[in-house]
């Protein structure tokens, strides 16, 4: 290729352009779940594909893919934020970064440190030079009575500062506040990382993967980075990984990631012979199931998992005074199990790996969404 | 004389009955009948699945099949029993008139204003409507009758007929939401600042709120005390009740938690009314 397709600047939220999967691809995605839903069909069998394909224990992404995907982003981050972030002068405006929950956790205060910007974790915006770089406002105010209250005098604050802010907000989170308190009249940008499209991620998977290795869609058995002579993917794989992700390169690949089979080493001759031969050395792309929610447990799971979006990680005793309503005994363990949360020091936490499960999960249940 | 021209007439207007014929009704009948119990049996499972927007579009393809369903079989039956002329039409249409309007004519307003209702749509599958003092959600529409379910999870049966003579009143007509409204009753005579924005924070930290559509905090001064309505939409049809709740259980804990006094009947215009007075 001889430009990137990787996307350069950040995008504003309302602009953002959520990557839509070909026609086909969701018409069929939707009929296998409402028919799984329904009892009626079991997961389908890819007729494509070896028999003997196993998904890969470890994970299959190097970590040089991660650190040039953060290294894309910072730069992005960059580009829009830091000549302003390190501007003494000049009036004072608030920003707000808007991540999804797929973004790695601590990225924003990582770029500030890295950048040698300041960072604060409290509520109070202390005097100084340069910008204040806020790493995730779902610590400082939740959705209840007291965050309201806690909301209200922190953007009185903001609104007073003497120095420029920026804000790092989950995308749940600012959908909220945006639609439910005056945060908007505050900040007066806000921005979120551009969607990654199929070209962008096959970008990233050629160059980075793509070298010693083919990927081969169970569904088509086509090669999914494999371009035609207008550099179009021929392959519909990886625009519909980027719909699925919702346009975070993160959630992509480690769906990607999470779809990798292969079959088991063999040291036999015969089959080493055999392997050598094009498709034998092929990867397989086989997206796992979607995570299914047991039926009487499944609305209480959804406001959970509703909260757990808007407010950041919870520890239970937090989790009741956002959500005025009596969960089942047992209900994180069993969403853990499903791989949709997690538990760490304490605190229940959206699964990385799973939120664009999760974020499918609420969609279909009719929940607000987020909205960049 | 005139019965053998009567009797010509009658040969005329039916075609002859073989026991062919007599099948391909039967086939028409029991196939349109087991397509449509079939959709009536399948829909409502599917659509259970979707969220609202979309299962409120499924529910109300069941009456338009239904109506559809019955048209056709009409269309298939009648030239196989009747021989299809212009006179025969008109002939077969007064006597269907006079059979409708002595035998069956409450049976017939209600069918005809059920296919109104299938066009007009005062009410669809999923809606939540008030016919007199029923209130609940739409979940069938018959030939004859409109059935609700209550929210105490009473079934009640209404012909269509009433809409020729009452308000239908729908709540959320097709949409995915509607409105929801809490009541409190503040003591008028006690200072209510700050009201509107606790009311506004208990709807706007409720867990079934729509974010996007609006809040609302309404108060009018009545004889003994401030009615305060407050007035939120719940993302999901289904769970306005426990919105309600919800919102009436935290907004009165709130409005007690400030200060403000909400009266009960008994301490109607007494003083020192409220736990918090």
């Amino acid at each position: 290729m001889t430009s990137s397709a990787l996307p350069k600047k950040l995008a504003y939220v309302g602009g953002y352009d959520w990557p839509r999967a070909p026609t086909t691809s969701s018409l069929k995605t939707n009929y296998r779940r409402l028919w799984k839903k329904l009892r009626v069909l079991d997961d389908p069998k890819a007729e494509l594909v070896p028999d003997d394909l196993e998904r890969m224990s470890g994970s299959l992404i190097p970590d040089n893919l991660w650190s040039a995907l953060r290294e894309h982003q910072f730069e992005s981050l960059d580009q829009t934020y830091l000549e302003w972030a390190r501007r003494t002068d000049g009036p004072v405006t608030v920003c707000a970064f808007v991540m999804m929950p797929s973004v790695p956790q601590g990225l924003l205060a990582d770029w500030a440190t890295d950048r040698g910007l300041d960072v604060v974790e409290g509520a109070a915006v202390p005097a100084g030079q340069g910008a204040l770089i806020v790493p995730d406002l779902c610590n400082l105010v939740h959705r209840n009575l007291e965050g309201r209250v806690a909301m209200r005098a922190y953007l009185a604050e903001l609104d007073g500062a003497s120095r420029n802010i920026l804000l790092g907000i989950s995308s749940w989170a600012w959908t909220y506040f945006a639609q439910t308190s005056a945060i908007e009249a505050v900040v007066s940008d806000a921005r979120s990382f551009a969607s990654f499209d199929g070209d962008a991620l096959a970008e990233l998977i050629a160059t980075h993967l793509g070298q010693d290795t083919r990927f081969k869609s169970a569904d088509t058995g086509n090669d999914v980075v494999e371009t035609d002579e207008d550099d179009a993917l021929k392959d519909s794989y990886l625009k519909t990984l980027a719909a699925r992700a919702y346009g975070c390169p993160w959630a992509a690949l480690r769906l990607f990631d999470a779809a990798v089979k292969r079959q088991p080493d063999d040291d036999d001759d015969a089959d080493q012979a055999k392997k050598e031969q094009g498709d034998d050395q092929a990867t397989w792309l086989q997206d796992p199931a979607v995570p299914q929610l047991p039926d009487h447990i499944a609305r209480a799971s959804h406001f959970l998992l509703h909260t757990l979006l808007i407010n950041g990680p919870l520890t239970m005793a937090a989790v009741k005074t956002v959500l005025p309503m009596t969960l089942p005994v047992g209900l994180p363990s069993a969403l853990g199990r499903s791989g949709l949360v997690h538990e760490d020091g304490g605190k229940i936490a959206i699964q990385r790996d799973a939120y664009p499960h999760v974020r499918r999960i609420l969609s279909e249940a009719g929940f607000p969404l987020d909205q960049i | 004389m005139d019965s053998n021209t009567n009797m010509q007439d009658l040969t005329r207007l039916f075609n002859d009955l073989t026991g062919w014929t007599v099948v391909q009704i039967a086939l028409v009948v029991v196939l349109s009948f087991g397509l449509y119990q079939g959709l009536r049996l399948t829909l409502p499972r599917v659509a259970e699945h979707l969220p609202a927007r979309f299962r409120l579009l499924v529910l109300n393809l069941i009456p338009l099949a239904r109506l559809t369903l019955f048209a056709v079989a009409v269309f298939l039956i009648i030239p196989l029993v009747f021989n299809v002329t212009l006179k025969n039409f008109v002939l077969v249409l007064g006597g269907l008139g006079v059979a409708l309007g002595f035998a069956v004519k409450d049976w017939a307003t209600s069918a005809v204003a059920g296919v109104v209702a299938i066009f007009e749509r005062p009410y669809r599958s999923g809606d939540w409507i008030r016919i007199g003092e029923d209130y609940g959600e739409v979940i069938d529409i018959h030939t004859r009758s409109v059935k609700l379910r209550t929210a105490d999870d009473d079934v009640v049966t209404i012909p269509h007929a009433r809409i020729w003579t009452e308000n239908i009143v729908n709540s959320n007509d097709g949409e995915k939401t509607l409105m929801c409204v809490a009541e409190f009753m503040v003591a008028p005579d006690k200072p209510t600042g700050g009201i509107r924005d606790i009311l506004t924070d208990v709807a706007c930290t409720s867990p079934y709120l729509d974010w996007s559509r609006p809040v609302v905090v309404v108060m009018r001064n009545e004889v003994y005390a401030t009615r305060v309505r407050l007035k939120a939409y719940p993302f999901e049809l289904r769970d306005q009740f426990v919105f309600i709740t919800d919102l009436t259980d935290r907004g009165r804990d709130a409005l007690l938690g400030a200060g403000i006094s909400i009266i009960s009947t008994p301490e109607f215009g007494m003083e020192n009314n409220g736990p918090n007075a």
